[in-house]
């Protein structure tokens, strides 16, 4: 019997020093292959008393299975390194940059109007579109500003040959809208307008929003609760209004907006002109003349309005100054906006 | 307007607002009425405010109006008055006829003889007028201007010796002609409202006067005007002649009507003070019946409540009322008859007497109240979000989206569409901006060439805006069509250039690709026939089409050689342009999945090299059966080893039953038939 653990011995060396496959197969040949060291051994057993075979038999058996045993987990142990062997050599330098194609950009007018288009789609307002080329009616008439009217000296406007003229302000899509659709009435216009004013602070084409609600039930107080809320959300942070007296022709009262500057808090700053305000937007409860333009009775509902331009909101918005850079389409400037 | 501390506490006291904060408080005061201070200058013995108002407020161009105006504010109940009245001295007056009442229903003269000529007007008047930027003339007209600073009343003088006759107020007759004071000569017409005597025209009413009848140093004897003329006619002169001056300006937006006796009797006053002379008696031509008229408005406080969305109490609007000078009933409880003073042009209905009493009450007093409102959803459909949709693809896509103005020059509008006549804008800011776009590539071509010498070769943009086009002869209602396009450029290498790729150019097909897969994604079958557009290259475009349609929806080539040449360019360029509203998206079209196996087949062509691929595909198709799934070519060869006029072309033909598997002998028989039809209708051979 000592014999045999000197072979189970013997075999647990030699596999363990076998250190490829091909090593472990000479192995697993010389104990258990038909010549091997345990065949030999099992030969044997016919030389034994018989009342001691099946006790001898067994024994056999078990350093068979524990000599098996070794060599599967030697055979899974080399298999493993050599995989790892295999796959080190596939390493790659995974911080070089990925391939082909990048991405663009989307100009910053269109992420404000994105962010627009969120803000007043979740309260309900729908969105408008309508022509840049418009006729005297739509853009000054129809608004309370017939002909003559002082009013019409606050914008310088384009004109045509044939009397129509470049919109130089949202209005005529509320008007367009109030002649298609019936009160209640949520809805939002954005778009290019055009004035004659070219210079630091103006361009002669612009984006502005406007926005008209008619409703039973609204007020200047309701719409005071609007403008706060939108922009609040536009510029994710609690926003002071101030509201002073203005004229517009179209709406009445009317009212100029505006907010705590938003990069001083107030204090005063380049951009607020050491004011602490910056002026936002213009806004008033809708004149009962444009009412009756469109066939509202002003009697059963009012309504308020309110427009502001989308380039100062943008420039406000990523704390620029030059709004020229809006037009340039320099592409180091838009790849900022990805 | 400029307005001196100094000359308004001539007015209203304002030592009665506390000297020591006064300024910044009228200033907050005054802005949140409404009346921004864009301004506020002290020296030692004054301060100048600047302050804007609308055109509403017109009332508040002159001291007078706006020491008022600080009185209601500060609730300050009484004015000062600075004007004395003067004795006639003489009984010298001119005849006053008045032929257009409606644009002229008062009018005021007074003579003043033997002034002196040597007279000069005082330093504090000047100092007054310089914060309007008035020059001094001479002194009697200094005074006039000052008038109109002063109490808001424009006013003319005249030298009495010039006019023959008297006065009349009517309008010009045809042929009729006058040099202004500025010099200019103007022909009048029917609409003219003028100031003449009894033989010709002296002042264009309300703007300007004539330079025959004007003051002049050896001037002793002026005539003065002081009149009410109606805004739409000065406003008419002021447009026809394109003549603004600071009477026109207050004229059209509304002189207080009541004003006339007051403004003559402190011009006469000033007039004595500075240059002596006698003054005769105020002569006044007075047709009530054509005053503007100042009609009771009926306001209740319901109404201010659902306007404002406040309560206001009897009480309140009343002193609100008292404090605005109006004139006020009461019918009952809550209800009143408000009737404005003559000098509120711009109160005429309820809304107007409500936003008085929101001014006055604060804006920022007005509480913030959420809106109750029935919710409704309008979820606008997919087409509507087209532009939005093909936004993020160009910027997936590796496009820069720009936008550019919307008008630009005409040569290079007509260097891209030499076909099409723009609109031309009459009164454009520059040449550089007169006519308006009739493609977004000219303004494409622009950014590129700004980009590129900045160093950026490898350029790609893409554009979504209007473009307008429609019939070229201007008139009423000539067609302006406003289409919105969808355009890209693509310039420079293929990718940017990186490490294990080919440095390589793009080419149509680059572009071509970036835009079929958003035709895809519209769920659009869109056709690429050879096309023609005079700035591409006549061999490299194509026109689109909607398949099924005739109507072209846009074009997609390579840049003509001969424009290359104009911009320099050493390297390809490739545009495109669609028409957005074209593109109707729609939902997508499904089928069942065939779960049985494909089979394909492989068909090597020799073909003559004019035959383009849609047309064998079309052949293909046509004789094929619904079984076909797919073509697609993956081999395309030209050059040696085949005739110069022949182009090898390498085809994959799909198969596939929808309901069982193909039996080999089938798909033979289709390829047989396609190969037939390829030689036949196209002459093309099977390469072996």
């Amino acid at each position: 019997m000592l014999e045999l653990d000197a072979l189970l011995g013997e075999a647990r060396e030699e596999i363990r020093l076998a250190d490829d496959l091909r090593a472990l197969e000479l192995c697993r040949v010389k104990f258990l292959g038909r010549k091997g060291k345990l065949t030999e051994s099992l030969k044997s057993l016919g030389h034994l008393p018989v009342s001691e075979r099946p006790a001898a038999g067994q024994q056999l058996n078990l350093i068979k299975e524990a000599i098996l045993s070794e060599l599967v987990e030697r055979e899974s142990s080399l298999k493993k390194a050599s995989i790892k062997e295999a796959l080190a050599v596939e390493a790659i330098d995974v911080t070089l940059p990925g391939r082909g194609y990048g991405v663009g950009s989307l100009h910053p007018i269109t992420h404000t109007f994105d962010r627009l288009r969120d803000i007043f789609s979740r309260m309900g307002f729908v969105f408008m579109d309508g022509p840049e080329i418009e006729d005297d009616f739509y853009n000054f008439t129809a608004l309370n500003v017939p002909p003559l009217h002082p009013a019409r000296a606050m914008q310088d406007t384009f004109y045509f040959s044939s009397g129509r003229l470049l919109r130089s302000q949202m209005s005529p899509v509320q008007i367009h809208t109030m002649q298609h659709r019936s009160p209640p009435l949520r809805m939002v216009a954005m778009g290019k307008v055009y004035r004659r004013d070219f210079d630091l602070t103006h361009t002669p084409m612009f984006h502005q929003m406007e926005c008209l609600m008619v409703d039973k039930h609204v007020t200047f107080a309701s719409m005071k609760s609007i403008l706060n809320q939108f922009l609040s959300e536009f510029f994710e942070t609690e926003i002071k209004m101030r509201l002073r007296p203005s004229y517009f022709p179209f709406t009445e009262p009317s009212a100029e907006v505006d907010i705590g500057c938003i990069n001083c808090n107030g204090v005063g700053c380049r951009l607020c002109k050491n004011t602490g305000y910056i002026e936002i937007l213009g806004c008033g409860m809708v004149h009962p003349n444009v009412f009756k333009m469109v066939g509202i009775n002003s009697e059963q509902f009012r309504g308020f309005a309110f427009g502001l331009g989308i380039d100062r909101l943008t420039l406000l918005k990523y704390r620029m100054t030059d709004l020229r850079a809006l037009f340039e389409n320099d592409l180091r400037f838009l790849d900022q906006f990805k | 307007m400029k307005f001196s501390k100094a000359w308004l506490h001539d007015w209203v006291d304002l030592g009665a607002l506390g000297a020591s904060v006064s300024n910044d408080l009228l200033k907050e005061k005054l802005t949140a009425s409404g009346f921004e201070v864009e301004s506020c200058e002290s020296t030692s013995i004054d301060t100048i405010f600047d302050i804007s108002m609308g055109p509403n407020r017109a009332d508040c161009l002159s001291v007078k109006g706006m020491a008022r105006e600080i009185a209601t504010i500060f609730a300050i109940s009484s004015m000062r008055n600075v004007i004395s009245a003067l004795p006639a001295e003489n009984e010298m007056s001119l005849p006053i006829n008045i032929h257009a009442a409606e644009a002229c229903p008062r009018y005021l003269g007074r003579i003043i003889k033997n002034i002196n000529p040597n007279a000069k007007t005082p330093d504090w008047m000047l100092a007054r007028l310089q914060l309007a930027d008035i020059e001094p003339i001479h002194p009697v007209v200094d005074v006039t201007n000052y008038v109109m600073l002063e109490l808001g009343q424009p006013m003319h003088a005249f030298d009495l010796t010039k006019i023959k006759g008297g006065i009349t107020v009517r309008f010009a007759k045809p042929g009729e002609t006058i040099t202004l004071l500025d010099e200019s000569q103007k022909a009048l017409d029917a609409e003219a409202l003028i100031i003449a005597d009894q033989e010709k025209p002296l002042a264009l009413a309300g703007v300007m006067g004539g330079k025959d009848s004007a003051i002049t140093p050896l001037t002793k004897d002026i005539f003065l005007e002081s009149a009410f003329f109606a805004p739409l006619f000065v406003a008419r002169t002021r447009q026809h002649y394109q003549l603004s001056t600071d009477a026109s300006f207050r004229f059209e937006r509304g002189v207080d009507f009541c004003l006339s006796h007051e403004a003559m009797e402190r011009a006469s006053q000033l007039i004595v003070e500075i240059a002596g002379g006698s003054v005769g008696p105020i002569e006044a031509v007075n047709l009530a019946e054509a005053f503007p008229k100042r009609l009771p408005i009926l306001l209740t406080s319901k109404k201010v409540e659902n306007l404002l969305g406040i309560s206001l109490s009897d009480n309140e609007i009343q002193h609100y009322f008292d404090l605005l000078h109006f004139d006020w009933n009461k019918e009952e409880s809550s209800a009143w008859l408000v009737t404005p003073p003559s000098y509120r042009f711009d109160i005429t209905i309820a809304e107007d007497l409500i936003e008085e009493l929101a001014r006055l009450f604060g804006y920022d007093n007005i509480p913030e109240t959420p809106i109750f409102a029935e919710l409704s959803t309008d979820t606008p459909k997919e087409q509507a979000q087209i532009d939005s949709f093909a936004r993020t693809y160009f910027r997936d896509r590796d496009y820069h989206e720009v936008i550019s103005y919307s008008f630009l020059d005409q040569a290079s509008q007509q260097l891209f569409d030499p076909e099409i006549l723009p609109h031309c804008l009459m009164n454009p800011i520059s040449d550089e901006m007169g006519v308006m776009r009739t493609s977004l590539i000219p303004g494409l071509l622009k950014t590129m060439l700004y980009n590129k010498s900045r160093q950026q070769s490898r350029i790609r943009l893409f554009e979504i805006g209007t473009c307008f086009l429609g019939k070229q002869i201007e008139q009423e209602n000539s067609a302006f069509i406003q289409e919105t396009r969808l355009a890209g450029l693509m310039i420079g290498d293929r990718v940017k250039e990186q490490w294990g790729a080919a440095v390589q150019q793009v080419d149509f097909f680059d572009l071509k690709s970036d835009l079929c897969q958003f035709f895809t994604l519209c769920r659009q079958n869109v056709l690429f026939d050879l096309g023609s557009h005079p700035a591409l290259h006549p061999g490299q475009t194509a026109d689109l089409f909607l398949k099924g349609s005739e109507k072209k929806i846009g074009f997609i080539g390579a840049l003509h050689p001969s424009i290359m040449a104009y911009f320099k360019l050493s390297t390809q360029l490739f545009v495109f342009e669609v028409n957005l509203s074209d593109i109707v998206c729609c939902p997508p079209k499904t089928h069942e999945v065939s779960r049985f196996p494909e089979i394909r087949r492989d068909l090597s062509l020799l073909i003559l090299n004019t035959i383009p691929f849609q047309q064998i595909q079309a052949t293909i198709k046509r004789v094929a059966d619904e079984c076909l799934k797919d073509i697609f070519i993956f081999d395309l060869y030209q050059g040696k080893g085949i005739l110069p006029d022949k182009k090898s072309v390498a085809l994959a033909l799909i198969f596939q039953h929808p309901t069982r598997t193909f039996v080999e002998e089938e798909v033979s028989a289709q390829v047989e038939h396609i190969i037939l039809a390829l030689k036949n209708e196209l002459g093309a051979e099977l390469r072996s």
